[in-house]
């Protein structure tokens, strides 16, 4: 069975050497290290909107722990689907948010990320020992419809790579 | 080469044949829950009253009579299948473009094999008031028994994926 050129190339062994290395170079990538994220909603515009593509680095989580001001991606019951949302507060910190301002342990967080903002209010809380606080960078709409709240580091699969 | 294409082609399609006849639980599990989802959304743009409803009550033979829905705070417990019906059926009318997915299934069927569980995400993608695209995603925790033979929902129960944090 002869493959037209357009397909195999001049070379159809080698073409078919660089498929199967191009193949196995994706599964690898996009199953194990970076993984794709398709943006729908408003909750973290400016810096994602929807319909943007962004990736996740997996690995980074492995090498150091999640920081104050990580863009995360979040699992749920698997990681098809997943919340994107800014982290915010680590565990064993006191947060509060007034007026749409975040504050943590006592001072005003710098959130440059989050321009504008509408009067939201949430009373201080400290987290527990496995209690990661993610929020989005849409500060803008109204707070009830915004998803938000404490995670485990178990649901944390990494931070934006870019 | 020829005799062992045949063989391959042939032992995969016997393969098939035997479980597309003999569904195992698990897939016999996906099945009914491709049924509800297909209930709840999956509805067409210029769907009739009439079908929408009758779209709703298919759902009928996946639900167990005495089914509970606790979908968490601000919303009660529902409970039987009338409700439910009811519910989705409310759902469908008020919703465009409501379509109803669920992946990262898992299924853990019970050493006797009448009850299972299974742990899902939900996404509903639906069109809003201006015509844009949305997508509302949740955990849920189904659990699921035999009745009279076919697999059947008898709790759904909402996982929070983000907690608020307790105030202290």
């Amino acid at each position: 069975m002869n493959l037209p050129r357009w397909l195999a190339g001049k070379n159809p062994r080698r073409t078919a050497v660089r498929a199967a290395i191009l193949i196995a170079a994706a599964y690898l990538v996009f199953g194990y290290i970076l993984l794709p994220v398709r943006g729908a909603g408003v909750s973290m515009r400016p810096t994602i909107d929807s319909g943007d593509l962004i990736f996740i680095n997996r690995l980074t989580y492995r090498f150091r722990e999640p920081r104050r001001g990580d863009v995360v991606a979040v699992r749920m019951a698997g990681r098809s689907v997943v919340y994107v949302k800014r982290l915010v507060a680590l565990p064993g910190e006191r947060l509060k948010i007034d007026a749409g301002a975040l504050s943590v342990n006592g001072e005003w967080i710098n959130e440059p990320y989050a321009r504008k903002r509408d009067d939201w209010w949430l009373g201080e809380a400290t987290l527990g020992a496995d209690e990661y606080f993610v929020v989005g960078d849409n500060r803008t709409m109204p707070m009830h419809l915004h998803d938000m709240g404490t995670v485990s580091r178990a649901r944390l699969i990494g931070p934006l790579a870019f | 080469m020829q005799r062992l294409v045949l063989i391959v082609v042939g032992a995969s399609g016997i393969w098939f044949g035997y479980h597309w006849l003999f569904p195992n639980d698990d897939a016999q599990i996906r099945g009914v829950l491709e049924e509800i989802a297909e209930a709840v959304g999956g509805s067409a743009a210029q769907e009739g009253e009439v079908s929408r409803l009758a779209r709703a009550a298919s759902a009928r033979n996946q639900l167990d009579p005495q089914i509970t829905v606790d979908a968490g705070p601000p919303f009660n417990r529902m409970r039987g299948r009338d409700a439910v019906i009811g519910t989705i059926a409310r759902l469908n009318g008020s919703i465009r473009d409501l379509e109803v997915k669920f992946t990262d299934v898992q299924i853990t069927v019970g050493r006797d094999r009448s009850s299972a569980k299974a742990y899902l995400t939900a996404e509903a993608h639906y069109r809003d008031r201006g015509g844009a695209r949305g997508l509302e995603a949740r955990e849920l925790d189904l659990t699921l028994r035999r009745l009279n033979g076919d697999w059947v929902v008898s709790d759904v129960a909402l996982v929070r994926t983000l907690e608020p944090p307790t105030p202290r």
